[in-house]
């Protein structure tokens, strides 16, 4: 857990560099008073120092962190990244397919991953979730989802 | 009287058929998302956000509160069933609701459940009606720098009681304000921290980073250890017997108080309050070696303490516009959206909407009342929906909500990377609430801020020459000192222990 701290303490004070140096790009102050780049400046400055004041603590143990090492269950994982792998493929071919097309293959895709086995079910989760679900917000609630090349 | 009089007023618009309609729908999602072992309010809301884009303000947010303290009740069912809590707050009602059902009193279990959150619910808000008319005209007395340190203050009571950690709570707090800060500056106009991405120049969306950390995250924390416990409990009698009930008074009552008013401190979050109100029960029992075993206070003060709570937890945000917890945030966020801030000028401004949403607030208990009596049964058998296809089900609301509020797929990607990220932090255990409340005030507190110093010509004093301003810097200050001592004499006392 404690390797874990250390690694996102580091990203975010990564982050805060980034902001505290694009802010010093902008400008502080200005004639009428403080700049576009004052609030976010001395925010990501104080950031910084106590991102750094937080790796120290992680590194003398000085912080309240459960020494029990990050569980990741194997399989549990292969079925995360499956799933987050079919999220970011729909969400990349969302516009191109559209909603109903991308939901059609979505659907059945995580359930299988997630371990789903009734066909008939699947299949009808498949067509509500994409057809049902586009009707309901489109048409019913008119909330516009994208249609894609086919017209669907 | 003042408060009773609009009160009144709301309830003729609160008792419309739209907006009752509004309420039952916003209940019955609410109770279906808590009864879902892993979806707690915040979540729920937080995907639940597109069904209200196509609402007016007033049915929007009534729906979206309606869901709120329904997912407070959903949660108990699973609470008391099968020992797992539907959110946090309904941890402590598993150690006597769970003991309860064990012996075949589940059904009086969840009949204590409902009537005190209808108890505690009713008597919350109709103190909320008269805490906030005074409240609300104190506040309009308050400039930039007052709202400043008001802002502050709230932020510093959420960072100081969440999380292992305070420097941790601090940075979760300093990354959510950077967050909210990409996009046009609102004061100058210019564009920060945009890197040439023209869908950043509007900033990054509330709702799809919302959906993500609590969402997207959560339904990747149940793919990972998929939940798979199994109903078998009867439920029947769901109406306490004339002993139960005397024995369920007082704990009623006192939940109601402490829920109340530690629902009108920022920051105290569901679980404190619903924890202390099953203390005060087991100090004050003449037996409280059978709390654990089953005993009905056990399950009636947590439960009223959380509805209290929930009611009362609106206060600083109808009244301040500063919200205690990340639920209440992503309802603020509804306000939002809706081109509303909340706070003491939506009383003044728009007291239609402040009031039918107040008088909501008991047709909404109401309504909770009769679907949880006769219908638990009917959301128990939601527990038997298999998880896979909860999961899926989730998501797709998740994606259809994210897109649908701007109509791009950017905003989904967005989502899906706060998932991955709210995914990571949760396994963690950094705290997500302090991001979350910086998220939504950043933009409000860098323009209090900004003003202020363009009113003093740059001199910091302004916060310390205006009474209300530094009293609430005070405050915070003696928040943060309170904090660090807390979080100092935790670790040394588990150092002594170790020792």
């Amino acid at each position: 857990m404690k390797r874990g701290w250390q690694a996102a303490v580091a990203a975010l004070l990564l982050i805060f560099a980034v902001f505290a140096y694009e802010s010093f790009k902008l400008s502080l102050s200005d004639t009428l008073g403080p700049g576009p780049g004052f609030f976010p400046f001395w925010l990501g400055a104080l950031g910084a120092v106590l991102s750094v004041i937080l790796l120290v603590q992680l590194h003398l143990g000085r912080v309240d962190v459960s020494d029990e090492a990050l569980v990741f269950e194997p399989a549990g994982m292969r079925s995360v990244a499956a799933a987050l792998g079919g999220l970011i493929a729909a969400t990349a071919l969302l516009d191109v397919l559209g909603f109903r097309m991308a939901m059609l293959f979505l659907i059945p895709f995580l359930l299988v991953v997630l371990g789903a086995r009734n066909r008939t079910a699947i299949a009808i989760c498949a067509g509500a979730g994409s057809f049902g679900v586009y009707h309901v917000f489109f048409d019913l609630l008119k909330v516009p989802l994208p249609v894609g090349i086919f017209g669907l | 009287m003042e408060g009773l009089q609009l009160l009144l007023t709301g309830f003729a618009a609160a008792l419309s058929w739209q907006n009752l309609l509004f309420a039952f729908i916003g209940c019955v999602l609410g109770t279906l998302i808590g009864v879902l072992p892993g979806l707690g309010p915040a979540a729920g809301t937080a995907i639940l956000i597109p069904l209200t884009f196509k609402l007016d303000a007033t049915g929007a947010i009534i729906m979206l509160a309606a869901i709120y303290y329904g997912a407070m009740y959903g949660g108990t069912i699973t609470s008391v069933l099968i020992n797992v809590p539907g959110e946090a707050a309904s941890v402590v009602t598993c150690l006597d609701g769970y003991q309860m059902a064990r012996q075949g009193r589940a059904g009086t279990a969840l009949g204590i459940a409902a009537i005190g959150s209808f108890a505690g619910g009713v008597v919350a808000a109709l103190a909320l009606a008269m805490v906030a008319p005074p409240l609300a005209r104190f506040a309009l007395s308050f400039g930039p720098p007052e709202f400043f340190a008001l802002m502050f203050l709230g932020m510093c009571l959420v960072t100081g009681l969440a999380g292992k950690s305070l420097a941790a709570g601090l940075l979760m707090t300093i990354f959510g304000l950077l967050l909210s800060l990409i996009g046009i500056d609102p004061v100058r106009g210019a564009p920060r921290f945009t890197f040439d991405v023209p869908e950043l120049y509007d900033g990054l969306g509330f709702v799809p980073v919302v959906m993500g950390l609590f969402g997207v995250a959560e339904i990747l924390l149940m793919i990972e250890s998929p939940f798979r416990q199994l109903l078998d409990t009867k439920i029947k009698g769901l109406w306490p017997s004339r002993e139960e009930w005397k024995r369920s008074s007082g704990a009623i009552g006192r939940g109601t108080v402490i829920g109340f008013v530690l629902g009108l401190i920022p920051g105290v979050g569901a679980v404190i309050p619903t924890f202390m109100a099953y203390i005060v029960e087991k100090r004050l029992s003449r037996h409280p070696e059978r709390f654990g075993t089953g005993v009905i206070e056990g399950v009636a003060a947590p439960e009223t303490a959380n509805n209290a709570y929930a009611n009362a937890a609106m206060v600083p945000l109808l009244v301040l516009g500063v919200p205690s917890s990340p639920t209440i945030a992503i309802i603020m966020g509804a306000f939002i959206i809706n081109g509303l801030t909340p706070g003491p000028f939506l009383f003044k401004e728009r007291p239609d909407l402040v009031w039918t949403v107040i008088a909501s607030f008991f047709t909404g208990n109401v309504i909770l009342l009769i679907l949880n009596l006769p219908l638990v049964g009917l959301w128990a058998r939601l527990l038997k929906v298999p998880y896979q296809y909860l999961c899926v089900g989730t998501l797709l609301f998740c994606i259809v909500g994210a897109y649908s509020l701007k109509g791009t797929v950017f905003d989904v990607g967005v989502m899906l990377v706060f998932g991955v990220i709210g995914y990571f932090l949760r396994k963690l255990g950094l705290p997500l609430a302090p991001a979350v409340l910086a998220l939504i005030l950043g933009p409000f507190m860098e323009k209090s801020l900004r003003t202020s110093l363009e009113m003093s010509a740059g001199d910091f004093g302004i916060f310390l020459t205006r009474p209300i301003s530094a009293t609430l810097l005070a405050g915070a200050a003696l928040v943060i000192a309170v904090s660090t001592f807390k979080f100092a004499t935790l670790k040394a006392m588990k150092e002594a222990e170790s020792k």
